[in-house]
């Protein structure tokens, strides 16, 4: 197959120029400037960019356990739709991906949908408890990737030192849900202003920028490697900030609706912008876009955490906390980051990319390279679209960007070599 | 004026003309627009004062009156609100009244139904209370003439209020000027979220006021959310006549949506005397206003 005439932009190697690549195989064999078509199936790309596949590293796909809000097949079809050739699905389904067994059954429940590359974030502790760790080595042994009880914090600070430790020995990391629950109890929305008018218990911002304070003391007394995940706040991005400039090694994902969407965008008691970290103040969006644009913040996630839209039209109160995150996620960073001029493409892509591939030591993702899988991304950096949530892939056809025109999108998902197209 | 769901989205002229109209009430109108229609009154919370009078309200008016008593009963799903209304609305009841515990439930429930049936919130969660406000307001306009430059201080468990909020938010239209008085642990979570004064000191606060609005100290909140108790808040922010005589304006007029806590918020002794006989002249203001309320949204209502 020869992909031909397309703006190629690889991160890790600061490429931008206009090439052709071919791939046989599902093996990328050669990239070069006007390449010989042989006997290749052609595809013309000219308008367009390829990119690495893109990498999700925060996305839950509900199975087992909760299959009417998402399955591994449609959450992977919603992946592939948002230009995803790897996601790593957090562990907090029923039963918890904190044993071999569920471990085990997932990957190959993914393996019947397609190649994407697939890599599970097991749970820290058995049962997201603040009991016991997992056996971290024959998780790891058996395709897990990282660790993280995503969905509830862990609080336990002597089990997460020790926890930190020992996942940091077998070259594996922690991604944090920072979260004091004691001051998240039973908010709804951020607490401020907007909480105070509507009468909605609010989450204070210090409740995600307490636990990164306390956490980053664990990781520095370890010297840890640790990633946070989905940072919504200015002080998170201040303190994470600080610690990068402090030597420690830890990594930090940010998800589109904290670079999107702030609190005052939340209507008439709509539980489609109910998600935790809940949406902040305009003076966090900022932070948080500047985070991304000094490196402070080296990803962007998804934050899939689909819900049925049964769910999702209950009191706002009852509702469940989440954002169908895949078929958004790129095209609303290309328009709020990209065609403002806040961060360049490179850079953007590069937060799709290769950051979230070196965070967690994937081989075959995040770069284009010759003998490396063809796992690309082909995008559309200037098509006008309008998000019609009611057809998304995921079973979640609920989004607080439904109706809103986004300006950029994914056009081509290729994994192995295997054509996807979108749209 | 479509629904009476939060006073914020309430024009000044339609506030205006309920006044009127539940003045006209309270003179003696009998004339009904609304006999025959039906209305349904849902409590999920417990109400005395606020069901008993939109009923005495719509009896005046001829209508027909459910009251449901489902205090007792756990809602937890939107929709089945929803499926419930629905049905009222085949039944053949025009509006129903809603008091829940759930802030914005109104809000959720309306953008599910489908059919033209009224919707009154009687109050839900800690979000607005609108015809509490509106009939506050009625007696302060009766009491002092206007509320334009008046200064109304509101004490007590503010954030947690909905008839503060009302309160605030219909005041600030008519440029009140208000002020808010409350222990650190019961302000507003931002102050930019109202655009009004805020007291730590009950002296400060009702010096010169032309009306005092004290809320109810809710004990049980106060136990769950392990704030101190309600002598502590007593020590501090308990009106009595003393307080009121030294401080506030001659004229003040003292107010309570009720049902008060004696000797905790209020003194027993001021609300016996003839301050105190303002709390149920609101009480009996609230029948015309409701009767106005009801008038207004279903004059124009179709029969199903």
């Amino acid at each position: 197959m020869l992909l031909k005439n397309a703006r190629i932009i690889n991160p890790k190697t600061n490429f931008d120029k206009i090439s052709d690549i071919r791939i046989e195989n599902g093996i990328i064999k050669e990239i070069g400037v006007d390449l010989t078509v042989k006997d290749d199936e052609v595809i013309d790309l000219t308008g367009k960019i390829i990119t690495p596949g893109l990498i999700d590293m925060h996305c839950h796909l509900r199975e087992p356990g909760f299959t009417a809000k998402e399955t591994i097949k449609t959450g992977i079809l919603s992946a592939i739709e948002g230009g995803y050739t790897a996601i790593c699905p957090m562990a907090n389904t029923n039963p918890f991906v904190d044993n071999l067994t569920t471990l085990t059954y997932i990957i190959n429940r993914a393996k019947e949908v397609s190649d994407i590359g697939f890599y599970p974030i097991c749970a820290v502790t058995k049962g997201l408890t603040e009991e016991k760790i997992v056996n971290v080595s024959e998780l790891l042994d058996n395709g897990a990737i990282a660790f993280s009880n995503d969905g509830k914090p862990v609080e336990n600070m002597h089990l997460l030192k020790e926890a930190l430790k020992y996942i940091n020995s077998h070259n594996s990391i922690i991604s944090s849900h920072s979260e004091d629950s004691s001051l998240a109890n039973g908010g709804v929305i951020n607490e401020g202003k907007v909480s105070a008018r509507l009468g909605l218990k609010g989450i204070p911002s210090i409740t995600e920028s307490l636990a990164v304070a306390r956490e980053l003391e664990v990781v520095r007394a370890v010297n840890g490697r640790y990633h946070f995940a989905h940072i919504s706040t200015k002080r998170s991005v201040e303190l994470i900030r600080q610690a990068k400039k402090d030597g420690l090694k830890v990594t930090a994902e940010t998800a589109p609706h904290y670079f999107s969407l702030t609190e005052d965008d939340i209507i008439d008691y709509d539980a489609k912008y109910k998600v935790n970290p809940p949406l902040r103040t305009k003076e966090d969006l900022i932070a948080v876009t500047e985070g991304l644009q000094d490196g402070t913040i080296d990803c962007i996630a998804t934050d899939h955490a689909p819900h049925t839209v049964h769910e999702k039209l209950l009191p706002i109160q009852n509702a469940p906390m989440g954002i169908a995150g895949f078929e958004t996620a790129l095209a609303l960073a290309l328009t709020n980051l990209v065609h403002t001029g806040k961060l360049p493409l490179m850079e953007l892509i590069r937060k799709f990319t290769i950051a979230p591939s070196d965070i967690l030591n994937l081989k075959n993702q995040g770069n284009i390279e010759i003998n490396n899988e063809a796992n690309l991304t082909v995008i559309d950096l200037n098509e006008e679209w309008i998000v019609n949530a009611s057809k998304f892939k995921s079973k979640c056809r609920i989004s607080p960007f439904d109706g809103v025109k986004l300006k950029g999108r994914p056009k081509i998902t290729i994994i192995k070599g295997k054509i996807y197209n979108i749209g | 004026m479509e629904h009476l769901i939060d006073i914020k989205n309430i024009s000044k002229e339609d506030i205006l003309n309920i006044v009127n109209l539940a003045k006209e009430f309270k003179s003696g109108r009998k004339n009904s627009d609304v006999e025959k229609k039906t209305l349904a009154l849902m409590f999920y919370e417990n109400s005395t004062r606020t069901r008993c009078s939109f009923e005495i309200a719509g009896q005046k008016l001829g209508m027909n009156i459910i009251n449901f008593d489902l205090s007792h009963s756990s809602l937890s799903k939107g929709e089945s609100l929803k499926d419930t209304i629905e049905n009222l609305y085949f039944l053949g009841v025009n509006a129903v009244v809603i008091r829940h515990s759930l802030s914005g439930i109104i809000n959720n429930v309306m953008r599910l139904v489908k059919y033209p049936i009224k919707f009154v919130n009687g109050g839900d969660g800690t979000h607005a209370h609108p015809s509490q406000a509106l009939l506050d307001f009625y007696t302060m306009l009766e009491k002092i003439g206007t509320v334009e430059n008046k200064k109304i201080v509101i004490i007590g468990d503010v954030s947690h209020s909905r008839v503060a909020k009302s309160n605030i938010n219909l005041l600030s239209k008519f440029n009140a000027d208000i002020h808010l008085c409350a222990p650190s642990y019961l302000e507003f979570e931002s102050f930019d979220a109202f655009n009004v004064k805020y007291h730590k000191d009950v002296k400060e606060a009702i010096a010169g006021a032309n009306v005092v609005m004290v809320l109810r100290v809710q004990n049980e909140r106060h136990e769950k959310e392990g704030y101190p108790d309600s002598l502590e808040y007593k020590r501090l922010y308990e009106i009595d006549t003393d307080l009121l005589k030294k401080y506030a304006s001659n004229d003040v007029i003292l107010m309570h949506p009720g049902p008060a806590n004696r000797n905790i918020e209020v003194s027993s002794e001021l609300l016996d005397n003839r301050v105190g006989k303002t709390i149920l002249e609101q009480a009996q203001n609230g029948v015309y206003v409701r009767m106005a309320i009801l008038n207004t949204l279903l004059k124009q209502g179709k029969e199903v």
